[in-house]
């Protein structure tokens, strides 16, 4: 087992390396000058453009610069955004906290529920519950999510007045007030957050239970005359529930991307929102910090469902 | 096996009320793309007038924006946007994915590692957060955003293809080709990959509605020129103005939902009649 | 056991297969053989049955024998010619000496392929006749494989066809090209009972007709003792008994080939107390 991890361990370095290399070439696409895209398009000090000119070896052949490239990154040097006015990484951790208090929750709520349907809806396959879900995710892939977020706030927010418009929280609040003034800022973007994540895991959790159901053990178990419920509980969700978790993990990459454009939307100080900004103001290294970040965590997202579908499910061999 | 695959596609198409639905949407759309603009005559997506922020009126049915144009006639002008780079996104990934997928499951061994790791690595990828990354540091440009979304979405075909040509290559026909002295190029895409394309088109379809969602969130946070008429653009002003025109934020948006929603009514539907999966009754 | 134990001993065989061998290694690092050593001779215009049960490793050696597969260790040739060896491009020209007859399924065939097309590709593989001969020797062998009526068939797809009609086609593709020999590998499994004897009689027909030998491997060996002249019983990658059929049948040495005729006769023991 432990050796799988490793193994696993082994072959996600492979996809790191190629994320760095994917960044290192975007850096190359800037037009003109490649120290633009290590700096940032806008006014900065040229002491720092010789300082980073000098850092990345600009002057040297290509695959020198690379090799310095990847060597910097893997120091921790990811540069310094002249518009925040701190380094690149200090700008990102700082709001990593916000987004993933909008997206872990949202992930959880989304796969409880999504489990929930769709064991309701199995029950009576293709029937009138279960003809819903389906529609339901046919419709919600149709759906761009930032518009949703749009018309949330102009229905509830602006119309209704029930939920504020932007933002995370409010700096007045205090004590005990922090919470539930967090949680009514939360619910507009949270829910639709959870909706999306809902309907990518339902789609797989649905299909997993109607696969399950269908195995022959499952017959035998019914035809022995066991509680329909029982049947349900002790052997077709355990044994649905091993691609579910796996798919949780799987979609973490989506769930972000959802998140980030909700973040943009209702003014959620999440990375995010750092990231659309800094398209419109064209600091570079913040973006490519977040990128490889993103892209980073999505790859562990990936080997932990691995390890995790790996260890539930006995027959997925260890080899893989 | 194919010939009894037309047969069925036939049996779907009549049986399935939403294939019929989608088929002939999709037609108003690829026909409000090609003709539209030019029917509205009077108006270019440009035209600016006097009332400005209207909501819906017999004049404007959807409104006007906040220079007076008609949100109705923009509309019009983005669906040819949003069928272009949709169908030209999804052709050109369709044809990487159909020719990868081949090649790697034909051949197998190291081409087949390789092209499986160059696969699994752009899986990986956050598709909007890297899409909007090289757009941002690139360039704009119709293309480049074709090319891109291209580049993210072959995957899913390759996947597909690789599965049905490992499916058949092991097939006793193919032995006997062998035995004629056939060669091995001839027959992967002579004789197998015909064979092997009709799973794969459901995949095509989907892939046109990605496109097209990816297209409008890039238009809806700046990243796409401004000269195209695109509906994500539309819901940028949106965003501006919501407090005091909701039309501006809903119709476009519903423009999105509609079109995208067909392709993938399609999709689906061809699906199932392709890829008949447990679950679907 | 290996040497040839024709009666024509001054006529070479037309395909030699010498000490093949095929290992596969196994998960905890030990060997596996699936062929050990197998050698065996068909000789011109005769047929010589591998009888064994599945697994034994008989189709592995059929594709051997088609050049579709290479050997660890050990040989193949045909007519004369080292074909084991050959490249690709190298074994292009032999290619219509010797030909597959499968077992019948929906892979036999490439099903967006109608008969026709199927015939004409066969033909045009290793010389180039125009249109008119093709049609011409279409319909010749249509006919003489009963499948009529010619014009109807050609123009039929071959999941339209019936299990009897695709094996008829199956074996027509395989003479299109004028073969010295036929690997059939479990050319009956699959079929209707009734259908057996029809092909049986039709390959026998074949046989005296163009004088192409038969390298038969079943399971079965009642068939085999009343089809083949020669039979090589193989068991677990090794050929346990080899010689003519009526002596391997009626006198065999080997216990394994007891077994198989023990339960052959059996069944038909079972039968015949039955009625």
């Amino acid at each position: 087992m432990r050796s799988f991890i490793i193994r696993r361990l082994i072959t996600s370095v492979p996809v790191i390396l190629a994320i760095v290399l994917v960044s290192f070439v975007l850096t190359r696409l800037v037009p003109g000058d490649p120290i633009v895209a290590l700096v940032g398009d806008y006014p900065v000090p040229p002491e720092y453009v010789e300082e980073r000119r000098q850092a990345f070896g600009l002057d040297q052949p290509i695959y020198v610069q690379t090799l310095i490239y990847f060597k910097n990154l893997f120091l921790g040097d990811f540069g310094y955004s002249f518009v925040n006015r701190l380094p690149v990484m200090d700008v990102i951790l700082q709001r990593a906290a916000n987004t993933l208090l909008l997206v872990v929750p949202s992930q959880i709520l989304g796969s409880i529920i999504a489990v929930l349907l769709a064991s309701m809806a199995i029950r009576r396959p293709g029937g009138r519950l279960d003809t819903g879900l389906t529609s339901l995710i046919l419709f919600v892939d149709s759906i761009p999510i930032f518009w949703v977020g749009q018309v949330f706030i102009i229905v509830f927010a602006v119309q209704l007045g029930l939920f504020p418009v932007q933002g995370m929280f409010n700096i007045r609040s205090t004590g005990s007030n922090v919470i539930l003034d967090f949680l009514w800022h939360w619910a507009l973007p949270g829910s639709i957050v959870s909706t999306f994540a809902m309907v990518a895991i339902a789609r797989v959790a649905r299909v997993s239970m109607i696969e399950v159901s269908r195995l022959d053990f499952i017959t035998t178990a019914t035809a022995k005359g066991l509680n329909r419920r029982r049947v349900f509980f002790r052997h077709i969700l355990p044994n649905a529930m091993v691609p579910v978790i796996a798919v949780i993990g799987y979609t973490f990459g989506q769930a972000l991307t959802s998140s980030f454009m909700i973040e943009a939307v209702f003014g959620w100080p999440g990375i995010g929102e750092l990231f659309l900004r800094s398209v419109a103001s064209r600091d570079y290294p913040v973006l490519q910090g977040i990128f490889l970040l993103t892209a980073t965590l999505v790859v562990l997202s990936n080997l932990l469902s691995d390890v995790i579908s790996s260890q539930m499910d006995p027959r997925i061999e260890y080899g893989r | 096996m194919a010939a009894e695959k037309s047969s069925r596609l036939l049996q779907a198409f009549k049986s399935r009320k939403i294939l019929q639905f989608g088929l002939a949407l999709s037609c108003v759309l690829l026909f409000a793309g090609i003709f539209g603009p030019s029917l509205l005559v009077d108006r270019g997506p440009n035209q600016i007038s006097q009332s400005i922020l209207a909501p819906p009126s017999a004049d404007a049915l959807f409104g006007t924006d906040e220079l007076g144009r008609s949100v109705l006639t923009q509309i019009v002008y983005g669906v040819r946007t949003s069928l272009v780079v949709g169908l030209a996104a999804a052709a050109t990934a369709m044809t990487l994915g159909v020719v990868m997928g081949a090649i790697s499951g034909y051949f197998g061994g190291r081409v087949d590692t390789f092209v499986s790791r160059i696969t699994e690595t752009f899986q990986v990828m956050p598709t909007f957060v890297l899409a909007a990354l090289v757009v941002a540091m690139a360039g704009t440009g119709m293309l480049k955003v074709i090319f891109i979304i291209a580049i993210l979405a072959w995957p899913q075909s390759a996947r597909v293809m690789r599965a049905q040509v490992m499916k058949m290559k092991s097939m006793e026909f193919v032995d006997a080709l062998r035995c004629l002295g056939i060669a091995e190029h001839k027959i992967l895409w002579r004789e197998i990959l015909p064979n092997a394309i009709p799973p794969v088109i459901p995949v095509g379809t989907l892939v046109i509605g990605q496109a097209i969602l990816l297209e409008a969130s890039l238009a809806f946070f700046g990243l796409t020129s401004p000269e195209v008429a695109s509906w994500g653009r539309l819901l940028t002003s949106g965003q501006q103005y919501f407090y005091f025109a909701w039309w501006l934020t809903v119709f476009p948006g519903l423009a999105i939902v509609i079109t995208v929603l067909t392709f993938n009514l399609v999709g689906d539907a061809l699906n199932q009649a392709f890829n008949p999966r447990s679950g679907d009754a | 056991m290996v040497e040839n134990t024709s009666l024509r001993s001054e006529v070479a065989p037309i395909l030699r297969l010498r000490d093949i061998s095929k290992k596969y290694y196994t998960r905890d690092g030990g060997v596996f053989y699936a062929l050990k050593e197998v050698s065996l001779d068909v000789m011109p215009g005769e047929t010589l049955a591998l009888v064994g049960e599945s697994g034994s490793g008989k189709s592995t050696l059929a594709r051997m024998a088609l050049n579709l597969a290479k050997p660890d260790a050990g040989w193949v040739e045909l007519a004369g010619h080292r074909t084991s060896e050959m490249s690709a491009q190298e074994m292009k020209p032999h290619r219509s000496k010797i030909q597959p007859v499968f077992q019948d399924s929906s892979a036999t065939f490439n099903p967006r392929r109608t008969v026709r097309q199927i015939l004409a590709q066969a033909m045009r593989s290793t010389s180039n006749p125009d249109d008119a001969e093709v049609e011409a020797k279409s319909i010749a062998i249509l006919e003489q494989m009963s499948l009529r009526p010619a014009q109807q068939i050609l123009k039929r797809f071959p999941h339209e066809l019936s299990g009897g009609q695709r094996q008829r086609l199956n074996i027509a593709r395989a003479i299109c090209v004028n073969p010295s020999i036929i690997v059939a590998d479990e050319p009956l499994s699959g079929a209707d009972v009734s259908i057996r004897g029809k092909v049986l009689n039709l390959l026998r027909d074949i046989q005296e007709q163009a004088g192409v030998a038969y390298l038969f491997i079943t399971h079965d060996i009642a068939v085999s003792h009343a089809f083949a002249n020669r039979i090589a019983v193989m068991h677990e990658g090794k050929i346990v008994e080899y010689g003519e059929a009526r002596e391997v049948v009626e006198s065999p040495k080997h216990p394994y080939t007891k077994v198989l005729i023990e339960s052959a006769l059996l069944g038909r023991e079972r039968l015949d107390a039955l009625r």
